[in-house]
């Protein structure tokens, strides 16, 4: 290599990637949380009997699925606030944009899991007197984890990915400070190769972390 | 409110073009990462160690690191270390040439290792060797499990390629950033942004619902 | 003729087959009945190389075959018929039965479809040419099965508990082809559940378990009057 890995310089600043790293990490955590929580009300919607939640629910997953994250968060931080004339700051816009995201495929993946359930297990909680929100709360929603889980995973991680997205609207996180710190200090593959490595291994660990739950809590045993 | 389409219409046949772009850098991901993904399966399927270890890793890594860093990788690495100068298509193709082709990886091993290893015992217990037992009868029943998701697929790439906008490549988002930009019509031009990406990935992710369930049967 | 000499296999660390000694005569119709994981089917494929064995040899008409790299050409003397999943879904019946035929024999496509016609004829699904297999019955399935094995013309035919996944109405048509095919001559190795049946057509029953042939001997003589303990209680609950 006729270039010299030279990541002196770039350790005064590693606290900006740090810095940086958990705002992604906080970021994902929000969107993780608020968006299963929102994606299993739409999910509920879509498969309501009451046909106006249903098309509600189709229009938004199908919307918010069928269009590119980055133009999503371009439309939430821009043509928004031109919309409403509120004013959102790039962090907030860029949060909502991919907690409406989510929210779609989760919606599309627990609706998944809602239909794969057999029709004995609900039939039978229903003759054993359970009311709709305890059947909901103690057969469906749990069963519904169990099953999904795995594709979970996957969208989850897919989020976490997903904020680097933010860099295009300055939002502080990983991706934006490496690129405020190859504009620094010039050593452009060095901060980017470091930058997958953390991002690879905040994978690896979320992956991990995430099986270990799935083992512990969320396995149908046999 | 003070919406005002007429720039956006004008700009219509700049944001078609764009359009043509997404599709065409899209279709030349898929296709040549299909390539990639169908060796990286071999590998994963086959008995010698270093092989399968070196793909499921290849695969796992790149799956772990966004996209738009892929991109910056793929915009940089060339001129820098290898003294290359690379088009903005080649840069935009060759990051999603990798991030298409691991996740090729995976809908392709899975859909050969659906088929009942009975089928293969059959194949073979007639006497066909192990090339004719993947040709004629792994194959393809294996691509019948395969289209649907690979479909799924394409619609992830055509929305990924909005990435290649942030290195400049003009595709629809950069048609759109620029027609923003020189406007400050915003809402105007990303919701037909919207709109018209929906348009290209809507049609194609029913057509994936619809094969998934005919395959079923 | 089949001949087992001392041949060990090992799953893993779990020994499958303990030094099992068979022998096989040409023409025989021979049964094979015991309790589940004994090792009868893991047997069964070893004669047609699906599975491999660790020590001991086997041999086929003074041939020895454990160690053959020559696998195609031992399994077009070997047909076979397993539990499920046999015919291909996504080949019609008559595509099924011709594949080997093209493919291995390398026959022509009239006279490929000539010979499907006859087989099927004999299992009585010749009306079934160009249906598909999930069209038809598991009956008919396993029946289409055989056809497609008897096209090969192999000398030796096996049979690996072909009824056991089927609907019990559906286990006599199955039967009966079997039955039929009993006075082909061929050598015809049947693993089964199905006493009565075994009983019935085989000239010999041989009584697996734990990986060893614990009895073997004419249908009646073992069935009635079994030597062993482990034997009899088998049959008398299996025949309750």
């Amino acid at each position: 290599m006729t270039y010299f890995f030279q990541m002196g310089e770039a350790y005064k600043y590693i606290d900006l990637l740090i810095k940086g790293m958990w705002l992604t990490l906080s970021l994902s955590a929000l969107s993780i949380i608020i968006g299963l929580l929102t994606g299993w009300i739409v999910a509920i919607w879509k498969v309501s009997e009451k046909k106006i939640l249903s098309i509600i629910a189709s229009v938004y997953i199908e919307f918010w699925r069928n269009t590119p994250l980055l133009i999503q968060v371009f439309f939430v931080y821009y043509g928004f606030t031109a919309l409403t004339g509120l004013s959102f700051t790039a962090y907030q816009a860029g949060l909502l944009a991919i907690i409406l995201n989510t929210t779609a495929y989760n919606a599309e993946i627990l609706r998944g899991g809602i239909q794969a359930i057999p029709k004995v297990q609900i039939e039978a909680a229903k003759a054993l007197g359970l009311d709709s929100f305890h059947i909901w709360y103690t057969v469906i929603i749990p069963y519904v984890h169990r099953i999904v889980f795995p594709s979970l995973i996957n969208q989850f991680v897919l989020i976490i990915l997903g904020t680097s997205l933010l860099s295009v609207i300055a939002v502080p996180e990983l991706m934006n400070e490496a690129k405020e710190l190859q504009a620094l200090t010039g050593r452009t593959i060095e901060i980017y190769l470091l930058i997958a490595g953390i991002y690879v291994g905040i994978i690896f660990i979320f992956s991990a972390i995430m099986r270990f739950i799935e083992g512990k809590f969320f396995t149908l045993r046999h | 409110m003070g919406f005002d389409w007429e720039p956006v219409i004008r700009y219509f046949p700049l944001l078609v073009k764009g359009a043509f772009f997404t599709i065409l850098l899209s279709a030349l991901s898929l296709v040549t990462g299909t390539c990639l993904g169908l060796v990286l399966a071999i590998f994963q399927l086959s008995k010698l160690k270093p092989l399968k270890i070196f793909s499921q890793y290849f695969v796992l890594i790149i799956r772990s690191i966004p996209l738009l860093l892929l991109l910056f990788l793929a915009f940089y690495i060339p001129p820098i270390i290898f003294k290359l100068d690379t088009s903005k298509f080649f840069t935009a193709w060759i990051a999603l040439f990798l991030y298409s082709g691991v996740y090729a990886t995976e809908i392709i091993r899975s859909g050969i290792q659906s088929i009942p290893k009975l089928q293969i015992e059959s194949g073979l217990s007639l006497g066909l060797n192990k090339r004719k037992v993947m040709r004629l009868i792994v194959l393809p029943q294996a691509l019948k499990t395969i289209i649907p998701p690979y479909i799924g697929l394409y619609t992830v790439v055509i929305k990924d390629s909005s990435l290649a906008s942030v290195i400049g490549y003009i595709e629809l988002a950069r048609a759109t950033r620029l027609g923003v930009m020189s406007t400050y019509r915003s809402f105007e031009f990303y919701s037909v942004a919207l709109a018209l990406y929906f348009l290209i990935c809507y049609p194609l992710s029913r057509y994936s619902k619809k094969a998934e369930l005919r395959g079923g049967q | 003729m089949i001949e087992f000499k001392n041949v060990n296999k090992f799953f893993g660390n779990h020994q499958v087959l303990k030094n099992t000694n068979l022998l096989i005569q040409e023409g025989e119709k021979v049964a094979i009945v015991g309790p589940s994981g004994s090792g009868k089917s893991t047997m069964l494929r070893c004669i047609n190389r699906l599975e491999k064995i660790q020590s001991g040899e086997i041999w086929l008409d003074g041939k020895r075959i454990d160690n053959t790299k020559e696998e195609a050409q031992l399994r077009q003397k070997v047909g076979i018929v397993f539990q499920s999943y046999n015919l291909f879904p996504h080949l019609k019946i008559q595509e099924n039965v011709t594949l080997a035929l093209k493919h291995v024999k390398k026959l022509s496509k009239s006279r490929a479809n000539t010979i499907a016609y006859d087989v099927l004829k004999k299992v009585h699904l010749e009306d079934k040419l160009h249906a598909y297999p999930l069209q038809l019955s598991g009956g008919q399935q396993q029946r289409v099965a055989i056809a497609r094995a008897l096209a090969m013309d192999p000398p030796i035919l096996l049979f690996d508990e072909i009824t056991s996944a089927l609907d019990p109405e559906l286990i006599g048509e199955v039967l009966d082809v079997l039955r039929e095919l009993s006075h082909s001559g061929k050598t015809m190795i049947v693993v089964t559940h199905e006493i009565n049946f075994a009983r019935e057509v085989s000239d010999r029953i041989i009584f697996f378990d734990e990986g060893c042939v614990i009895e073997e001997g004419e249908p009646n003589e073992i069935i009635d009057n079994p030597k062993t303990e482990r034997v009899s209680t088998f049959f008398a609950k299996v025949l309750k």
